[in-house]
């Protein structure tokens, strides 16, 4: 605005517009004049002076009215020009506002409104200025006013419109803003995670996404999250969990923030959900936060479940196609008990006491059997059985009555039937009627042996035979890895994890029947490995070994001496012979001078002895010291021989060495 | 590349951290058995970091954390800790523990958090 004034200063004023117009004495005759305005068209007014003195003002309009009167022209004609002028002219100052006159000008009579107005500087008169001009000029003014006014205006709306344009682009940037954030917040409100986070005094604040809610299934806003996770777990480990977020929150290293953070339970149950718990630290405003990413991993905890189950499942198909015999044969051993065992044992046993006992380590054993061949819907339905027994005992009731009463409920095949339905289903309804048909490929295996025999001459015979022997004979590695089932088995009653179990080597078939009692014992020889050598997790984790043992069994063909090679080896604590020197002395074995002469070695081999157990505690597992014997007995029966090399910390190893027969 | 001073009564454990370290450049300036000769050593060799075993005979590592740290404000001390043992390793931090590592485990794991603590002296 200030240019516009400064424009408006300079030209504004009168000064500017005034002209020289002709001058006349007030004595001059009307004659005069009449020739002056006759003479010069253009002249619209004259001014009067009285000697020096400004007088008045002669407007030719004016004049020739005048002289239009009745005898007009004849009384002025002759007579001094001051009768015809206008004695109160509009006089003004040369610095005087143009405008200012425009307005004093318009205020004048409306005779005499288009009259010249006379200027005078330093009261001197120095011109005048006619209505036309001034007007004129006062338009243009106004006109250039209105134009700046108008440009001002422009400009005005231009920024305006500019200002609005920004505010726009604010606005969209701010809907954009609002609609990114609204889609963050959708996706993290859809992500299937819940987001939360929480300061130091635990309150859960309010921008947690909307799958927290669905997660946790309640509101969460305002809600104490230590009150809310702690609940969820027993006391000592709540207890860790709030020492740990309480000294994270006071943590000032971001290392020991990151030791805290993995301090913390990373996975909780929540009604059926389970939903894992992964904390990351933020910091807001230079205040220390956590933020809480919530995963329901209960689908996936759950396929984790019918996946194990489904392998399970494939473990009992595999194990009812290479063991249809043994699995027929403990169906048909369990009806029995059952339907006819139980009632004999109470009536031939010489007390309650006994005939109860009888009952549970029977039940307790054939648990544990179909347990071995991944009859684990059997093995279950045992379990509850077992279970129901413990009760009567722990009542006191082990009365024949009682036992009677229990099994009158219990029916076979409601015991079985899970199992046998997934085998039928899978195998077909023949696979009951299978054990048959063996028993007759079996029989007939002989029988064609015997007609070779009779019909072949010897050379024949020999070349042949063995063939024919094949077709009843079987690879150790498939009989030894029937063992897997069985360590996986034991280790999980003894609570630790399932060792791998790897086979390997040559193959060599054999005919199973004439190996039966080592296979047999061999048993107690895995079972002595998960229960003494395989440590506990935590045994294992102090020495860095893998949380899981290992057990491998090699297979050598030393066809030299026409003889197996056996070697089962773990990699658990090894045979410590100071122990077993101990026990010898314990168990009375052997006598303490000839202990102390002892090798270590000699000790160690000691476990195959007669009547020596390294358990204190006597277990259905093992514990009574005629595990190992059992298998020195069928190697030695078989003609071959056992023996074992020890490292304490890292393992031991077993070999058994029996001829090919 | 540091000096480390490595505690464990477990003869396997120390063999395995001793060729985890070495291997990737650091320099085992010793090993202790117990928590007494831990201190004992940590005097001795003033090792720029310690790991060190929890449950061990004579005197326990958190025994051994308490004393290291009262002699030398500024050591780094990463705790070796078996499972289950969340509540000792909160004490160990609280005594001055920079981190802690549990048993069984990876070698990288290992390397990683020493770097980290290492990281942060400087």
């Amino acid at each position: 605005m200030n240019h516009l004034l400064d424009k408006e200063s300079v030209g504004e004023i009168i000064g500017n517009l005034v002209v020289n117009i002709p001058s006349l004495l007030v004595h001059q005759e009307g004659k005069v004049l009449f020739g002056l305005f006759e003479n010069s068209p253009d002249t619209d007014g004259i001014v009067v002076f009285d000697g020096g003195n400004l007088t008045g003002l002669i407007m030719r309009n004016h004049f020739y009215k005048e002289m239009a009167k009745q005898f007009g022209f004849a009384v002025y004609m002759g007579r001094p020009i001051a009768m015809l002028m206008d004695t109160e002219p509009l006089i003004v100052d040369y610095y005087t506002e143009m405008s200012k006159v425009g307005i004093m000008a318009m205020d004048r009579a409306k005779n005499n409104l288009y009259d010249h107005v006379l200027v005078t500087k330093d009261n001197t008169y120095v011109g005048a200025v006619g209505i036309s001009p001034l007007l004129s000029e006062l338009s243009r003014k106004s006109e250039e006013k209105v134009g700046i006014l108008k440009s001002q205006n422009e400009a005005l709306k231009k920024a305006n419109e500019q200002e609005i344009a920004l505010t726009k682009t604010i606005l969209e940037k701010n809907l954009l803003l609002e609609k990114k954030s609204n889609a963050v917040k959708n996706l993290l409100d859809n992500a299937g995670q819940g987001f939360l986070s929480f300061g130091k005094n635990y309150m859960i604040e309010e921008e947690y996404s909307v799958e927290c809610e669905k997660i946790i299934g309640r509101p969460l806003h305002k809600v104490n999250y230590l009150d809310l996770v702690s609940r969820l777990y027993d006391q000592e480990k709540a207890s860790i969990q709030q020492l740990a977020f309480k000294r994270y929150f006071e943590s000032t290293s971001k290392i020991k923030d990151e030791a805290y953070l993995s301090l913390l339970p990373n996975e909780c149950v929540i009604g059926e959900k389970t939903i894992q718990l992964d904390y990351k630290p933020i910091e807001f405003l230079s205040e220390k936060k956590l933020m809480v990413v919530l995963t329901d991993i209960s689908e996936k905890v759950s396929l984790e479940r019918s996946m194990e189950e489904e392998r399970q499942n494939q473990r009992l198909i595999v194990k009812a196609l290479t063991n249809s015999g043994d699995i027929n044969n403990m169906f048909d051993e369990l009806q029995e008990l059952l339907e006819t065992g139980i009632p004999l044992i109470l009536d031939n046993s010489p007390s309650d006491d006994e005939a109860f006992n009888e009952i549970f380590r029977q039940i307790h054993t054939f648990k544990g059997d179909f347990g071995q061949f991944c009859l684990y819907n059997s093995s279950k339905n045992l379990h509850v059985l077992e279970e129901q027994l413990q009760q009567l005992k722990e009542r006191g009731q082990r009365s024949s009555q009682a036992v009677t009463e229990l099994f009158a409920g219990v029916k076979t095949e409601e015991i079985l039937s899970k199992d046998k339905e997934l085998i039928l289903n899978v195998l077909g309804q023949n696979y009951l009627q299978q054990n048959e048909k063996l028993n007759i490929a079996k029989d007939t295996v002989l029988e064609l042996q015997t007609v070779i025999r009779k019909f072949c001459p010897e050379d024949q015979c020999r070349a042949i035979l063995p063939y024919v022997n094949k077709l009843k004979s079987k690879n150790i590695k498939t009989i030894l890895h029937q063992y897997q089932d069985y360590v996986r088995y034991i280790c999980e009653r003894l609570a630790k994890p399932v060792p791998n179990f790897l086979v390997y080597g040559d193959d060599i078939w054999i005919e199973k029947e004439n190996y039966d009692k080592l296979f047999k014992s061999s048993v107690h020889l895995f079972r002595n490995i998960c229960d003494h050598g395989i440590e506990h997790p935590e045994e294992r984790a102090e020495l860095n070994k893998g949380e899981n043992g290992n057990i491998t069994c090699r297979i050598t063909n030393d066809s030299n001496n026409n003889s197996i090679l056996i070697e089962i080896s773990d990699d658990g604590r090894g045979i410590d012979p100071a122990v077993i020197k101990m026990k010898a002395l314990d168990s009375g074995l052997m006598a303490e001078e000839e202990l102390i002469n002892l090798s270590d070695d000699d000790a160690v081999n000691l476990i195959f002895a007669q009547g020596l157990t390294t358990k204190s505690k006597v277990d259905s597992l093992s514990g009574r010291g005629i595990g190992m014997t059992a298998v020195k007995e069928a190697t030695e029966q078989l003609k071959g021989s056992i023996g074992l090399k020890t490292y304490p910390g890292i393992g031991t190893s077993y070999l058994i060495t029996v001829p090919i027969i | 590349m540091a000096k480390i001073l490595i505690v464990d009564d477990s003869l396997i454990v120390r063999m395995n951290l001793r060729k985890i370290l070495t291997e990737s450049g650091h320099e085992v300036v010793a090993e202790a058995s117990n928590g007494e000769e831990a201190c004992q050593k940590y005097a001795e060799t003033k090792p720029e970091l310690v790991t060190l075993d929890i449950t061990m005979p004579k005197m326990d590592g958190i025994e051994a954390l308490s004393t290291i740290c009262q002699e030398d404000k500024k050591a780094n001390v990463i705790m070796i800790s078996a499972l289950g043992q969340e509540a000792k390793i909160l004490e160990a931090l609280d005594k001055g523990a920079k981190q802690y590592i549990i048993k069984p485990f990876k070698n990288h794991e290992v390397l990683e958090k020493i770097d980290t603590v290492l990281k942060d002296i400087v």
